[in-house]
């Protein structure tokens, strides 16, 4: 039954197919760029007993292209940050979140709209990768790593309102299958190091498929935008994600990105 | 106008309510009280500590024995002493337990050897900051200072390539000294990949290397690694220096020498430690114990965790000797390689 799961992106992408042949050749292109603040809290159980919490800089650009029918939209985030523990001070350990990288792409209908806004429901594949690096201030130590990638596919909601120059939007996304690579090698019976230093036979070799049970992720995002001008927007977004993996210790993130940035529509 | 001011307001006490209510505000640590450490650290070893695997040391007995201790005297100085006690059953050099910035255990050991020393005998040539060679008269000199490789790749590194070309150099002299005192070790490929240039023919799985798989001391897995024949082979007869500072990879490295040549060992009796690939555990009251996840056995279990790497010729530095600019071992090697 979860293998299922596995096919709902490919009966999405059929139902949804007859909508994009319909597509406007004059629709809107928007993209944004914004910049931001991270904050983030891992309490990953492989790395430390500790929870670690810290702010680092957050890069956000997204593409969309939407019409009457549908609606495309590619949100890629990426960040780094130092994390600190409450017991950080004892022997200077800090935890290094060295590539936050967090790729959405997402294919909405247009499905229910009124005064009170338009909802969109489809479907989507989401990227997440996290390379932690526990580090000391004592030279002797080596670093401890966990390098986290996952690729998974599910369905996705968006909301939007047009006020006037305000536009108010939301977002909900929910991977229901996917893909994991972690790079641990002792982790996995039969496995040594040098077989996965090659990031291709990593991936292979490395990798396990899970379902929604194995791993949660939620991403919420809301925000705001301002119309300046007939092309141009003031856009101010807020992005909720908790990411829960319990293979093979429990590792939960907390991710918390507010952003501000420009909206330019061609 | 009015109902969109309201919607507008509505929506930012939404974000910042879901901004500062992010349920990781909840999340706690693990109990930092001295018999969770303690429990954390015993489980942990368990976990992933290879050491346990064929060995005379009882890790349930070590637990039984010492959890009532700390249970009946909850203090730091008690799980402290525990952890030192622990550390020296194990007797494994890649052990280390840090308490605070400035207290570690064990503690920094005084270093019996100098290459500035050396440099007084040898006017040695230095590449890079992984080895450096000298002569004196017919007499050729290698000092490797450790075999660290690129982080995290898992190929010869450049440096160690070069010294095939070194020994090439040096294949005019009578005898060669190579010296890996103090030498922390670093990737085994650099080791195999040097010693390649010294044995006469291969020895496929001279090496197996165990790593645990789960919590069971059962669960684990193995491989076997080749030793490969280089290209070049040194023609002349080898000393190698070796002190209780040489760990890690540089015992693989004394342990091949010893093996698989007729190279002659001088230097100070060494403890095999084979349990590599360090990783630091950090413990709930902010500590740090870093230990091996990767056990290595060279040639058949001949040389595994703690057995002791037999020195031909047993000799020891002074520190007064060092201060004074001598270095009897390096001195003895000399006065060997004269007699050849």
């Amino acid at each position: 039954m979860k293998y299922l799961l596995s096919l709902f992106p490919l009966f999405a992408c059929i139902l949804l197919l007859n909508e994009v042949l319909r597509a406007d050749e004059k629709a809107p292109f928007e993209v944004s760029a914004s910049v931001g603040i991270m904050y983030h809290t891992a309490d990953n159980d492989y790395i430390s007993p500790l929870v670690y919490r810290g702010a680092g800089p957050a890069l956000c650009v997204e593409a969309v292209w939407q019409n009457e029918f549908m609606l495309l939209r590619n949100t890629l985030l990426l960040s780094t940050l130092s994390l600190n523990s409450n017991k950080s001070e004892v022997v200077g350990t800090k935890l290094q979140n060295d590539f936050v990288c967090d790729y959405c792409c997402g294919v909405y209908l247009h499905t229910l709209s009124g005064s009170w806004g338009r909802l969109s429901m489809g479907a989507m594949v989401d990227m997440h990768t996290d390379f932690y690096r526990l580090t000391s201030s004592k030279d002797q130590f080596s670093e401890k790593r966990y390098e986290f990638g996952h690729i998974g596919s599910g369905p996705a909601l968006h909301y939007d309102i047009n006020l006037g120059r305000h536009f108010l939007f939301a977002g909900f996304r929910l991977p229901v299958a996917g893909y994991v690579v972690r790079r641990e090698w002792y982790l996995f019976n039969d496995m040594l190091e040098k077989n996965v230093d090659n990031p291709v036979e990593a991936v292979v070799n490395c990798g396990e498929y899970v379902y929604i049970d194995e791993l949660i992720k939620l991403p919420f995002e809301s925000g705001y935008s301002y119309q300046l001008n007939g092309n141009v927007s003031v856009k101010l977004t807020y992005l909720y994600t908790y990411l829960a993996y319990k293979k093979p210790r429990l590792v939960k993130s907390e991710y918390q990105i507010l952003t501000c940035g420009i909206e330019v529509k061609f | 106008m009015r109902y969109r001011g309201k919607v507008l307001k509505n929506w930012f006490i939404v974000i910042l309510i879901t901004l500062c209510a992010g349920c990781a505000f909840f999340w706690d640590d693990e109990k930092d009280d001295p018999v969770s450490c303690f429990e954390y650290m015993w489980s942990e070893m368990k976990y992933y500590y290879p050491g346990f695997i064929d060995s005379d040391v009882d890790w349930d007995a070590l637990r039984d024995k010492y959890l009532p201790q700390i249970r009946k005297n909850p203090t730091s100085a008690t799980l402290k002493r525990v952890i030192k006690e622990i550390i020296d059953t194990l007797n494994d050099a890649h052990i280390l337990a840090v308490f605070d910035r400035d207290e570690q255990y064990p503690p920094f050991q005084e270093v019996l050897f100098s290459i500035s020393v050396v440099d007084e005998y040898f006017n040695l040539e230095y590449v890079g900051v992984n080895y450096a060679f000298g002569r004196r008269g017919d007499v050729g000199y290698l000092y490797i200072v450790s075999f660290g490789g690129e982080e995290d790749a898992m190929i010869v590194s450049s440096w160690a390539k070069e010294i095939t070309g070194v020994l090439k150099k040096l294949d005019d002299c009578s005898v060669l000294i190579v010296d890996i005192r103090e030498n922390p070790g670093g990737s085994a490929l650099n080791v195999q990949h040097i010693a390649g240039n010294f044995i006469l023919k291969s020895y496929p799985g001279y090496a197996r290397h165990i790593y645990k798989t789960g919590r069971a001391y059962s669960q684990y897995c193995s491989a076997d690694e080749d030793l490969k024949k280089g290209s070049y082979t040194f023609p002349r007869p080898v000393i190698v220096l070796m002190n209780k500072g040489s760990v890690s990879s540089a015992d693989f490295f004394g342990a091949i020498m010893s093996h698989c040549t007729d190279a002659v060992l001088v230097g100070e009796n060494n403890a095999f430690s084979s349990i590599g690939d360090t990783e630091p555990t950090e413990l709930p009251n902010g500590w740090i114990i870093q230990f091996g996840k990767l056990a290595s056995e060279l040639f058949d279990g001949e040389f595994k965790e703690g057995d002791i790497i037999l020195m031909d010729y047993e000799v020891t530095n002074t520190s007064e000797e060092q201060k004074a600019g001598i270095d009897t071992q390096l001195e003895f090697a000399l006065g060997l390689a004269e007699s050849e």
